[in-house]
């Protein structure tokens, strides 16, 4: 009688359905209002850009000199030897340190995280010290040590199509970083240059006053004035962002990192000006920190 | 002049294959999104978005075999995103005012259903595709973006989940189609 009861329950439930009407003029619609919006930004910015972020995590340390970056040549990562995950769905690629372990999952948001069932991808230090599994039946997470003061990392995004010189050409320095409080959600948004001259300082209480364990920046791009005590620089190539994130906290980081195209509706609020680059950053801590 | 004829008709011979597409999929990718999310709205709204994506990747998909398989996992990322994004929103926004409406389904699915609806993403995700879509496992490996061996681990594992709401009973007709 109740043969197969999952089945059947699924089958009728979409058996309830609304009829689809228009739905092919509504997609038209949706298709066009997409492709203005698109046109406007690639009028704005290019028709592609990059994203490079430079992430650090200092145990302890201040804001950092934007120099450090530079050791190498121009740009160059911080590591030498670097392993790269691509998304051939999301259309982005990132670089990490050769010795740390990566997992992930095409299509989806880059991010790092140690909760299982959140699982999308784990960069991790892959120091296997102290195992708390036996070697047959060990996860990855059992092996592997969520990323710890003092760790730095490079992070490279690559929208398709990569038209971007990455690692040459002028850079120009950009102003700080100005956290925005947007229904405790922010955004890392990458702006267009308008104007030069007034820094914007960053404002830690304002960050402090977030109680989610979530933080974003809004990015105003500007002409290269020195950082300040507490800013972070974001550089824009030609074309291409770079943002060096100095982490003032020492636990671990999820970086919650995705290419998000300029016409979607997600986050209309910040309106046409704004290329989506990252949708977020988010601080891990430790549960036994906590 | 006739490069530019050529290009036009490439669009058009593009928009009517596309054209095809969407009305041969465009109904089960909205039921399959209804049976991820429960709202038909959202549903509509997903499963639209779903192929504003597909349209512009179709020049890269449309001479694979399987552009529907494509478009179930551009529907699966989305769901998640939309997924993660709710659970922000629901740190910091009040609930929401309208509760959800449970489909006919008879006595014993209700209770099927609102099991399904307290599943991680990811393993209703898989139960969906496994037992409304009959993908094949592989397929759904594809489409969720996880080793096939992760599939049977989300399906073994959701079905247990099932099974301490559902009792033994219940279960044991949900578990029947779980051997192929």
């Amino acid at each position: 009688m109740k043969d197969d009861i999952l089945r059947e329950t699924l089958t009728r439930a979409a058996r309830g359905e609304p009829p689809v009407g228009d739905a092919w003029a509504r997609f038209q619609l949706r298709r066009r209002r997409g492709r203005r919006l698109r046109n406007a930004l690639v009028g704005l910015f290019g028709a592609g850009a990059a994203a490079v972020l430079f992430f650090t995590l200092p145990s302890g340390l201040g804001p950092g000199d934007p120099t450090d970056v530079n050791a190498g040549g121009p740009f160059a990562p911080p590591f030498r030897d670097a392993q790269i995950y691509e998304d051939p769905i999301a259309g982005f690629k990132l670089l990490y340190p050769a010795d740390w372990a990566a997992r992930g999952e095409p299509g989806e948001a880059i991010a790092f995280f140690v909760d299982v069932d959140d699982l999308d991808a784990i960069l991790s230090d892959v120091r296997t010290e102290r195992p708390s599994c036996e070697p047959a039946d060990c996860r990855p997470e059992d092996q592997t040590r969520v990323i710890e003061a003092p760790k730095r990392f490079f992070v490279e995004i690559t929208p398709i199509p990569p038209d971007c010189a990455r690692f040459s050409g002028a850079c120009v320095a950009t102003e700080g970083i100005r956290p925005m409080n947007w229904i405790g959600f922010e955004q890392l948004l990458v702006t267009q240059a308008e104007a030069s001259g007034a820094r914007t300082a960053t404002d830690p209480a304002t960050i402090a006053g977030i109680p989610a364990r979530r933080h974003g920046f809004i990015f105003p791009a500007r002409p290269r004035t020195p950082p300040g005590n507490g800013e972070r620089p974001l550089y824009w190539c030609g074309g291409c962002a770079m943002v060096e994130y100095l982490a003032d906290w020492q636990a671990g980081w999820v970086l919650d990192i995705r290419i998000v195209a300029p016409d979607e509706d997600v986050f209309a609020d910040h309106g046409p000006n704004a290329i989506r680059l990252v949708e977020s950053i988010e601080r891990y801590i430790p549960d036994d920190r906590l | 002049m006739a490069d530019k004829r050529q290009v036009s008709l490439s669009v058009a011979d593009r928009d009517r294959e596309f054209r095809e597409f969407f009305h041969a999929e465009f109904q089960g990718l909205r039921r399959v999104a209804y049976l991820l999310i429960g709202d038909w709205g959202e549903a509509e709204d997903l499963a639209q978005e779903t192929m504003v994506r597909v349209y512009r990747a179709w020049d890269r998909i449309r001479d694979r075999q399987k552009p529907a398989a494509y478009a179930r996992t551009v529907l699966v990322n989305r769901h998640r995103s939309l997924l993660r994004r709710a659970r922000v929103e629901a740190k910091h926004l009040v609930a929401r005012t309208h509760a959800p409406t449970i489909p006919e389904v008879g006595e014993d699915g209700v209770v099927v259903w609102q099991a399904l609806k307290k599943l991680p993403g990811r393993e209703r995700e898989v139960l969906i595709l496994r037992y409304y879509e009959d993908m094949p496992q592989a397929e759904i490996a594809t489409a969720v973006g996880i080793p096939v061996g992760t599939v049977k681990s989300l399906t073994h594992r959701a079905l247990g989940r099932l099974r301490e709401v559902l009792g033994p009973e219940l279960y044991a007709s949900v578990a029947k189609g779980d051997d192929a």
